[in-house]
């Protein structure tokens, strides 16, 4: 019996002897137990050594391996080929970023964007080790850990139109981080982060058009933190003119 | 060597997806809430111009041009309060102890208060003739 198979319509720019991306079709074994990922290896293991992407983990945990897969911002790793057999597949890099080589975008600005809202525990009084650990109830724990799950995969910024149109939106992921931190009982750096979180390219760049906890293979819910962050930096913009005084 | 490939992002995105036609329609309809703002001011200008001109004003609102323009209005209306409802789980996360109040929940609690306050509004309508 002939090996079933399906096609890979792949993307692909290498950018010393390409000026434009192009689709090379490639014919890969089908098995349903295969991801997007298993496909692509296979085409660099024994179709074309050239062929360039981003994975590691395998298993939905690293997002290193976001792509764009018939259209829509996916996992390679968890997107299974079943799902689209016996119709071809066609893999892109993840749009609303540069793309470096074949499947692989430029992160820079994401990186750049995530720096801005300083996602790790400011503190103004720093604890020494034998003073003991920030203690924390877990109906605070509860408060931020849906947002502390993210694993900077990028894809609700291949998601967010808004990116798309004003790349200088810090877009879902760093906000969502940005929030985690301000919802953080342990954190102390209130007034530095919530300028960037609370900033016309902060929060209040967001429409809500919600893609981003669409895509998100985490179940983080990007599109609730920043609304969250909106009801936040409203009342800490009243705190601020209200009661200049009661500033933290 | 790095020579990194720039997209422009398409105009016509929001025809890619039903979830960004969705969103578009969600905040198109959000011009009829506006319009019937500005409807209602209409409304109470002929009141206060005395009862001969709000008859005539309401005279020509059962017109059936402005019956149907009106029915597609309450329609795109309703449809903008029904998405605001359910939107409105992910801008408030209450949290009672440790647990979240489920999103049915709060989406059932503003149905509940809609039809409350829809049915005082046309009681006070019957009461005032």
């Amino acid at each position: 019996m002939a090996e079933e198979t399906i096609v890979l319509r792949v993307q692909r720019y290498r950018p010393e002897q390409d000026s434009d991306p192009y689709f090379q079709d490639y014919e890969v074994p089908y098995r349903k137990d295969w991801v997007v990922l298993d496909a692509l290896n296979w085409i660099k293991e024994y179709k074309d050594g050239t062929l360039s992407f981003r994975w590691s983990c395998r298993m939905g945990v690293c997002g290193s391996c976001g792509m764009m897969v018939n259209g829509r911002p996916r996992l390679t790793c968890n997107t299974f080929l079943r799902e689209f057999y016996p119709n071809p597949i066609t893999v892109e890099p993840l749009v609303n970023f540069d793309i470096e080589r074949d499947l692989v975008i430029c992160m820079d600005t994401f990186l750049e964007k995530l720096k801005k809202v300083k996602p790790w525990i400011i503190r103004r009084e720093v604890k020494s080790p034998e003073e003991g650990p920030y203690n924390q109830t877990p109906a605070q724990l509860y408060r931020y850990k849906q947002f502390s799950m993210c694993i900077n995969c990028m894809l609700c910024y291949a998601a967010c139109p808004v990116v798309g149109m004003h790349p200088e939106f810090l877009g879902p992921a760093a906000l969502a981080l940005g929030v985690r931190y301000l919802l953080d009982s342990r954190d102390q750096g209130w007034n530095e982060r919530m300028e960037e979180v609370g900033s016309h390219e902060g929060v209040w760049g967001c429409t809500f058009v919600g893609e981003c906890s669409e895509v998100c293979p985490k179940h983080v819910d990007p599109a609730a933190a920043i609304q969250q962050g909106k009801v936040l930096a409203t009342l800490d913009w009243f705190k601020r003119w209200l009661m200049p005084w009661g500033q933290k | 060597m790095r020579r990194p490939y720039h997209r422009s992002y398409p105009k016509d995105w929001w025809l890619r997806h039903p979830h960004y036609r969705r969103f578009m329609l969600r905040e198109l309809t959000s011009v009829f809430v506006a319009y019937f703002a500005f409807w209602t001011i209409c409304l109470l200008f002929q009141a206060s111009r005395g009862p001969e001109q709000l008859a005539a004003f309401l005279t020509t609102m059962r017109k059936p041009g402005w019956l149907i323009w009106h029915a597609i209005g309450l329609l795109a209306v309703l449809f903008h309060t029904y998405t605001w409802f359910e939107t409105a789980p992910k801008v408030l996360a209450v949290r009672i102890g440790e647990k979240r109040v489920p999103d049915r929940v709060i989406v059932g609690a503003q149905w509940v208060a809609f039809v409350v306050v829809a049915a005082v509004f046309f009681a006070l309508l019957r009461l005032a003739g």
